[in-house]
């Protein structure tokens, strides 16, 4: 259905002001102008190369009036009718033969052009902020970097078979959190541990790698009592040593590893991943419970003594898995700088040890990471 | 451990044919789109969905006390025909153990060393179905977490899911007669 009133105007009209007058008489849902064959034509003239590089950022507009939210519109009907959409769609087969043939300069200069690192910016630290996605439930995001690195840990409990995530390593190690290693109350070591990365419902792409020694803090293991963030997270932090899959590969050799930093400043951009099966309010997920690899985006603050909070809504399952600094996509870079230890239920934040010269770097420093 | 792990995989094998384990009541009945698993040597029957395969694990070669007497995974087909099956948790876990003389489920579970450190108050009362038990949660985030303990006929039954199918499983457990 075409509502719209056409407008057909030449440039001048344009300058004159024309549209301005004719809009605010309109009432017509929708106003549209009609480039004509020479405007395009003009337009494509104009538009070089080094124009479009060198013109410069059009004015966001600022609002110098009044922030408050009106909250009487809380309580006023949302739904405008039923929801609708409409899919998205691939480009063309050929698409990039043809883009790459027709445009050769630009894909050849893009080629060769070197990455741009470092954010701009200095985050501040937020509490209960985060941005939330499913990650490897999206058939193109199972198999890049970052995320095969991430992967599911298997366990044997005394009380039955259990999961964390943890994340691949140098020299053929996973990090994780000690808790998914080592029962404090028992004073002794789950069994079985089993890590199968980029795991993803019920398949591992890249086989499993069983640990051949697990390894915690002495600080973890002589703890007593009670679970405490504010006092327990700091230590909460284990490593261990993978063998090899059934295809004979080091887990490295499979999938690569991620980097790790310590000392590092709170206030972090952080990737935080892993295979949660409930959400923060202790709810099953419906959609593949501790099945798929999911992710929050968050600003790091300081909780207490080296623990670190970051804004997330998953919760049990994702214990063990990293907190990335450095996340790009596709890139092979990221460095992790925490993983999941606990959070407080019904408070969408997660905690974690700041790595430091008292934890990951005990840790590798005795194992060899 | 590559041992232990191999082992316990294959170690699941189907549970109405599991010798010395659990035997199951032959051909389920249909109810709905539930069928129900009977055993009547361990005392108790669930229903779970059509298509969930049921499984034995071998429960002589779990390392921790107390041993149970029986574990049986209930498994979506999806997660029974992965990779991980018999590794990772299934949609319900149900393990029983033995528990004559038991004075009481919480005692029960405190000499097991199965709550977690704040004692009794870490246990609350559910009513599920037919039965009455103990919910007891870790405190950590490991998954899945929460276990359901039912006391009953000298036993005591543990029911731990990770998906919504295996709570809603929990819902139609009962003890045999």
């Amino acid at each position: 259905m075409h509502y719209s009133r056409i407008i057909t105007l030449g440039s001048s009209a344009l300058a004159a002001g024309f549209i301005l007058s004719a809009h605010a008489q309109v009432a017509d849902p929708t106003v549209t102008k009609i480039v004509s064959a020479q405007e395009q034509l003009a337009a494509a003239k104009h538009w070089t190369r080094q124009r479009i590089a060198s013109v410069p950022a059009f004015p966001m507009p600022v609002d110098r009036g009044s922030s408050t939210r009106n909250l009487e519109a809380d309580h006023q009907p949302e739904a405008m009718g039923p929801m609708g959409a409409e899919p998205a769609g691939k480009q063309d087969p050929l698409a990039i033969q043809i883009a790459r043939s027709a445009y050769w300069q630009d894909w050849a200069a893009l080629e060769a052009e070197a990455d741009i690192d470092g954010m701009d910016y200095t985050p501040m630290g937020t509490f209960g902020i985060y941005t939330s996605y499913d990650v490897n439930t999206h058939n193109a995001l199972w198999k890049i970097y970052p995320h095969i690195w991430d992967g599911k840990l298997t366990f044997t409990t005394p009380t039955g078979s259990a999961s964390c995530s943890a994340t691949a390593i140098s020299n053929n190690h996973i990090v994780t959190a000690a808790h998914c290693v080592y029962d404090t109350g028992a004073n002794q070591f789950y069994s079985n541990w089993a890590f199968t990365p980029a795991y993803r419902n019920g398949n591992a792409p890249y086989g499993t790698f069983m640990a051949t020694s697990c390894t915690v803090l002495g600080a973890w293991a002589n703890l007593s009592g009670g679970f405490s963030i504010n006092s327990w997270t700091r230590h909460d932090v284990a490593v261990c040593k993978m063998g090899n899959n059934s295809a004979g590969q080091t887990l490295n050799a499979a999938v690569g590893w991620a980097g790790r930093t310590w000392n590092a400043g709170n206030n972090q951009l952080v990737f935080n991943s892993g295979y949660p099966a409930r959400t923060y309010t202790d709810a099953t997920i419906a959609n593949g419970p501790a099945q798929y690899l999911r992710a929050c985006t968050a600003e790091s603050f300081l909780q207490t003594t080296e623990t670190l909070g970051s804004g997330c809504n998953w919760g049990r399952g994702i214990s063990g898995g990293s907190w990335m600094i450095g996340y790009k996509p596709l890139v092979v870079t990221g460095n992790v700088n925490s993983v999941n230890s606990g959070l407080f239920i019904n408070q969408q934040n997660i905690y974690g040890a700041r790595f430091n010269s008292n934890n990951i770097v005990v840790l590798c420093n005795a194992v060899g990471c | 451990m590559l041992e232990a792990v191999l082992v316990a995989t294959a170690g699941l094998v189907p549970a109405c044919a599991a010798g010395g384990g659990p035997a199951g009541s032959g051909r389920p009945p249909v109810t709905g789109d539930r069928r129900h698993f009977t055993d009547a040597s361990l005392g108790f029957r669930i229903g779970h969905p059509v298509g969930f395969v049921v499984r034995s694990q071998d429960v002589s070669r779990l390392a921790f006390q107390p041993r149970p007497l029986a574990s049986i995974f209930f498994m979506n087909p999806t997660m029974a025909a992965g990779d991980l099956a018999g590794i990772e948790p299934p949609d319900l876990q149900l393990r029983v153990y033995r528990a004559e003389g038991a004075p009481s489920l919480a005692a029960w579970l405190a000499a097991a060393g199965f709550l977690p450190a704040g004692g009794r108050s870490a246990a609350k009362s559910v009513g599920r179905g037919g039965v009455d038990g103990l919910e007891v949660c870790a405190a950590t985030l490991v998954a899945p977490g929460c276990s359901i303990y039912v006391l009953g006929r000298g036993r005591v039954y543990q029911l731990t899911p990770i998906s919504r199918e295996g709570e809603a499983m929990i819902e139609t457990f009962e003890l045999l007669a």
